[in-house]
């Protein structure tokens, strides 16, 4: 029997989706081994294992479901295994979400109380698992049908949960609830700096980036030190810049620290990104530019502009995925952002308070990453795409 | 049309081009040719001024090059380049249209001239247009190349080695192809080479040179005949002769009036009764003149069918073209064992022969045999 | 496909000049929270980021914008050393502090005459002379002392006797197992521990202490709570509201061992000076909050997990400070 080599497309492997099988028994052992929702008096007390069938028929689907993922993992082959693994991990997730409104709505019937349901052990192994069979589903060339799909199936599952007024019970939502308007603030404040971060990182960034191509000593010099900035810890980051910012009489705290700060971690990706996409430009493109009476700055407008873009958009993403999560440190100085929340919960021992400053930057990170990415295939030349997956 | 006048280029101690003179003439092709290192490139690229020289002077169409902004001089000069270049984020039809864009033309006149060229440079406008050069094979790519080179209609081709980079039986057809198409354009062509049988095939006038300097400036015939000293003849190669043959065409030494049969009529219709009954050899051909075979002309016997006597062959395997050179004429012959072969049009209709009678008197008779236009090329 | 390109490109370009120009400009004005509009002018209010301070902040912002200011909400700024370089440096305008900080963490250089820290009304006086060279004022402090004590498991005490700092000590020395958790500042700083340690005459080994390195009480209460690493005692604070949650006692103080933390609102000399009204505001709120006030406060926001702001306001109403 001739062995097959490991790294054929998944797609269309003869062999079972081992990946896809470990996360379903991952989302199997979470709901058998863990609670999946724990019940705390109030705020601050550890909670206690709820049944699994707190959360109703939801929760026996999601089994059913982590089940079928797992029977498809190991027998089925070729595209129709990869839809029915995205349909289960969308499933699963839906499902999920729907047991643990309805433990909240059933557990804790009376908002005024502070006992509360939260998010147990085996929920976050279930979603652990629940993305790994998503992840192994996409792995294989699939429609943007489905994958759309799949997302939207979940969006609209939260939705329904969120409306039906479950999902509002659990202990997150409830945190949530009780300062909404102070949770909108920082995430308005959140993506003010990251926006300004970005922005500022790409104005500077990308005419550096284009200058270190052309000048071999800016190119030293510039990459060396914004490799040496990504070194630094960003708390202590914050805390250096006091003493420049002394210096030139402007307060060491506040959101001018801040942008600074995040402006320059954002530098490495979008310099770095610039430079290797100019780079990677065929030089024969370049001199055939010329040759035909191309002014220095029409080739770099039209020739190596387009064929750099699409790596300078990488730059930008992992950028504004990396700033969202750093821009949560400057609420140590006083700015604000989501990390005003984690700071908070870490100063009442509130685990779902710090969860309701952590999940919305993830989210956040997720969403800007596929637009991001979305962009990218926008703005690249079919000439020069790889091929889809 | 280019003139360059005691031009020199110095890499700091290094001298690349030394005192370099020559003119091409408008409508001709000059080729550079000589060893790596000897400075062809570089005085391509002071043409254009993507090298800017150290002294001398550099004139196209009685403009001194350095009179204009480099871009302007360059929208003017049609460039290729051996590795192309094409812009991988571009269709080809975008590809070509890089210089008219850059002169502001507009979109129609545009697309008409894409369809034309793509046609001119063998490639159907239909197919091709919209493609990306990272579907085309080299020789297409090569093509578009020229086809771009071509887009603004310029005067003047600039032309680096584009045929190198592409495999043997692609750069054979990619010369024939170059040729037909100066035939038609009469550019004047500055072309840069190391292969000397390329430069025997499309030049007017090769410049060889060495070092930097120019050894000989003239044509390929006078080249292989009268090399100015031995580092050109041994540079032409060894074989020349055989190079001379490359020189003639089939056309121009071939018999016309050579026996045919017709075989429609029943096979006994002689069109020319003398040499069949002299040489007992007949071209047989059809009622529209496609060469069919020969015969030893036999007369046919009544019990003897009309075939008996004939040798039946597949014009397109065992005839020359008119415009075919007298080295692929006499190849063509030592390959297939005969001692002439018939000339046909790109139809199979038979047009003449040449026997190695022709070939030797080529050889031996010198110049009495070669085009005797002042630019004397081939393929003209 | 080339216009599609350069339209891109051009929208991008400017997209992120803007977010670069407005980015910049936002934080200066609006990050922290909108202001709502008023007819007597601007005032900017911050505060420590733990729950009582956010409880303090929002009584301050709901009694000033009844008394027509308009306020911006810029509570929860950051520790103690972030809100107050906030507050010289004129990014906020006013917020509250407790009174003995002003004299042992402020102005430290001047040296403090013990007798002073046993009064409270001596305590906020001399802080109030201290800072004003500073340009900072203090406002009437509430009775309320949030100063530092030492809380244990109800039944750890009920088991061992003990209901004050001496029996705590005169557990210590004679053997008992301890094993307190609390800040690094709570073990180092002279007038915390030590000071509890001289007064009541106990010395803690390094292997009785469990130092963090944030002042978090939850965090200490917690642990000591559930018997975390062995902890059976905790650093707390007098006000804190999550003691009772936690099923935990507050060891009395009968020697006054401790400074006296009183709350009071810090303004910045400019506004105070400006608005003079804002003691008239903010007096009748301060005076009425009391221990057990504060405790029960900051038991909402922190085992019920209530909004500060919500508290705040039901609370004012409830004694008729805020229509």
């Amino acid at each position: 029997m001739v062995r097959e080599p490991d790294n054929i497309d998944p797609g269309v492997s003869h062999l079972a989706d081992r990946v896809g099988a470990t996360g379903a028994l991952i989302v199997l052992a979470g709901c058998a081994l863990l609670p999946l929702y724990a019940l705390r008096a109030n705020r601050i007390v550890p909670g206690i294992a709820q049944p699994i069938a707190a959360g109703g028929p939801a929760a026996w689907v999601l089994v059913l479901l982590a089940m079928v993922a797992l029977a498809a993992a190991l027998r089925a082959r070729g595209p129709s295994r990869a839809r029915l693994e995205l349909a289960c991990a969308a499933g699963m997730i839906a499902s999920l979400s729907w047991a643990l409104a309805y433990a909240a709505a059933n557990i804790t019937p009376d908002p005024a109380s502070p006992a509360r349901v939260s998010i147990g052990a085996g929920a976050w192994l279930a979603i652990a698992g629940a993305a790994a069979v998503w992840f192994a589903a996409t792995r294989s060339p699939m429609s943007r049908a489905c994958r759309v799909g799949a997302a939207a199936l979940v969006a609209v599952s939260w939705l329904a949960a969120g409306w039906w007024g479950g999902l509002a019970r659990l202990s997150i939502l409830r945190e949530y609830s009780s300062q909404s308007d102070a949770f909108w603030n920082e995430v308005g404040t959140h993506l003010t700096l990251v926006g300004a971060a970005l922005g500022l990182a790409i104005v500077i960034g990308v005419p550096l980036g284009i200058l270190a191509s052309r000048v071999l000593r800016v190119r030293r010099v510039t990459l060396s030190a914004v490799g040496l900035i990504q070194t630094i810890p960003s708390l202590a980051l914050l805390g250096l810049l006091v003493l420049p910012l002394a210096a030139l009489g402007l307060p060491g705290i506040g959101p001018l620290p801040a942008i600074i700060a995040l402006t320059l971690y954002a530098l490495l990706p979008i310099v770095r990104n610039t430079y290797l996409g100019l780079a990677q430009v065929d030089a024969s493109a370049i001199d055939a530019g010329l040759g035909m009476g191309m002014s220095r700055s029409q080739v770099l407008t039209r020739v190596e502009a387009p064929l750099a873009l699409p790596l300078v958009i990488e730059g930008v993403r992992a950028a504004a995925v990396m700033t969202i999560g750093i821009a949560a440190v400057v609420a140590f100085i006083g700015v604000g952002t989501l990390g005003v929340l984690i700071i908070t919960g870490l100063g009442y021992q509130a685990d779902d308070l710090i969860l309701l400053g952590a999940v919305p930057m993830v989210l956040m990170a997720v969403v800007a990453d596929a637009l991001l990415r979305a962009l990218g295939r926008f703005v690249t030349s079919p000439g020069i795409r790889e091929e889809a997956r | 049309m280019i003139k360059l006048e005691n031009v020199t280029k110095r890499y700091g101690d290094k001298l690349v081009v030394d005192g370099l003179s020559l003119e091409v003439a408008e409508g001709e092709v000059c080729v550079l040719i000589g060893p790596s290192g000897c400075g062809k490139t570089t005085t391509l690229r002071m043409i254009n001024r993507l090298v800017e020289p150290t002294s001398g002077r550099i004139t196209v169409g009685d403009r001194d090059v350095r009179s204009a902004a480099p871009e302007e001089l360059r929208r003017g000069l049609g460039y290729a380049i051996q590795s192309v270049g094409l812009f991988p984020h571009l269709t080809v039809a975008a590809n070509i249209m890089t210089v008219p864009r850059l002169l502001g033309w507009e979109r129609s006149r545009m697309r008409a001239r894409v369809d034309e060229l793509l046609t001119l440079v063998g490639l159907a406008p239909d197919a091709y247009a919209t493609k990306y050069p990272r579907h085309l094979s080299g020789g297409e790519a090569q093509r578009v190349g020229v086809a771009r080179a071509l887009a603004a209609d310029p005067p003047v081709l600039l032309m680096d080695e584009p045929f190198g980079a592409v495999d043997p039986l692609n750069r054979e057809r990619l010369q024939g192809e170059f040729a037909r198409i100066q035939r038609d354009l009469r550019k004047t062509v500055v072309f840069v080479t190391h292969d000397v049988d390329e430069a025997i095939r499309l030049a007017d006038r090769i410049a060889v040179m060495k070092d930097g300097r120019l050894r000989q400036y003239d044509t390929p015939e006078r080249l292989l005949d009268h090399p100015a000293d031995k580092f050109v003849h041994d540079f032409m190669g060894a074989d020349r002769a055989l190079k001379r043959l490359g020189r003639v065409r089939v056309d121009t030494v071939m018999n016309t009036a050579v026996p045919r049969i017709d075989r429609s009529g029943g096979g006994a219709a002689l069109t020319s009764p003398a040499s069949c009954a002299v040489e007992r050899f007949a071209y047989v051909v059809d009622a529209a003149g496609v060469m069919e075979g020969w015969s030893d002309c036999r007369e046919p016997e009544s019990s003897e069918s009309p075939g008996s006597g004939v040798t039946l062959i597949d014009w397109r395997e065992a005839t020359v073209r008119p415009d075919d050179s007298l080295k692929e004429a006499l190849s063509h012959m030592l390959e297939l064992g005969f001692r002439r072969i018939a000339v046909t049009d790109d139809s199979g209709h038979l047009l003449g022969d040449v026997s190695l009678a022709e070939v030797e008197a080529a050889l031996t008779g010198g110049d009495s045999h070669v085009a005797t236009s002042p630019a004397g090329g081939l393929d003209r | 496909m080339r216009k599609r390109w350069r339209s891109t490109v051009t929208a991008l370009a400017a997209l992120a000049l803007t977010l670069a120009l407005v980015g910049c400009a936002a934080p200066a004005g609006n990050a922290g929270g909108g202001a709502s509009s008023g007819t007597r002018g601007l005032i900017v209010v911050g505060s420590k980021i733990d729950g009582e301070g956010s409880i303090l902040g929002q009584m301050i912002i709901a009694v000033l914008r009844q008394g027509g200011f308009t306020v911006e909400d810029r509570t929860r700024t950051g520790a103690t050393d972030v809100v107050r370089k906030a507050l010289l440096s004129g990014q906020i305008d006013i917020y509250p502090e407790y009174t003995a900080n002003g004299l042992l963490v402020f102005n430290k250089s001047a040296s403090v005459d013990p007798a002073i820290l046993k009064d409270a009304q001596a305590t906020y006086a001399e802080a109030a002379r201290l800072d004003l060279p500073n340009g900072v004022v203090w406002l009437k402090p509430a009775p309320a002392n949030n100063t530092w004590a030492v809380a244990v498991p109800r039944a750890f005490a009920t088991a061992n006797g003990i209901v004050s700092m001496a029996d705590w000590a005169a557990y210590i020395n004679k053997g008992g197992t301890v094993k307190i958790v609390g800040s690094q500042e709570f073990f180092a700083s002279a007038a915390a521990m030590p000071a509890f340690e001289a007064a009541y005459g106990f010395k803690l080994t390094s292997g009785q202490i469990v130092a963090l390195a944030s002042g978090d009480t939850a965090a200490t209460e917690k642990a000591a709570s559930q018997g975390t690493s062995g902890a059976n005692a905790a650093m707390a604070y007098g006000t804190d509201g999550t003691i009772a949650a936690l099923d935990l006692v507050v060891l009395s103080d009968p020697k006054g061992a401790q400074p006296i933390y009183q709350p009071a609102p810090t303004v910045r000399k400019a506004i105070a000076d400006k608005y003079p009204e804002l003691a008239t505001l903010l007096d009748p709120v301060f005076e009425k909050l009391t221990l057990e006030t504060l405790q029960t406060l900051n038991g909402q926001v922190a085992v019920d997990g209530k909004d500060p702001k919500a508290v705040a306001t039901e609370w004012l109403t409830s004694q008729g400070l805020l229509k």
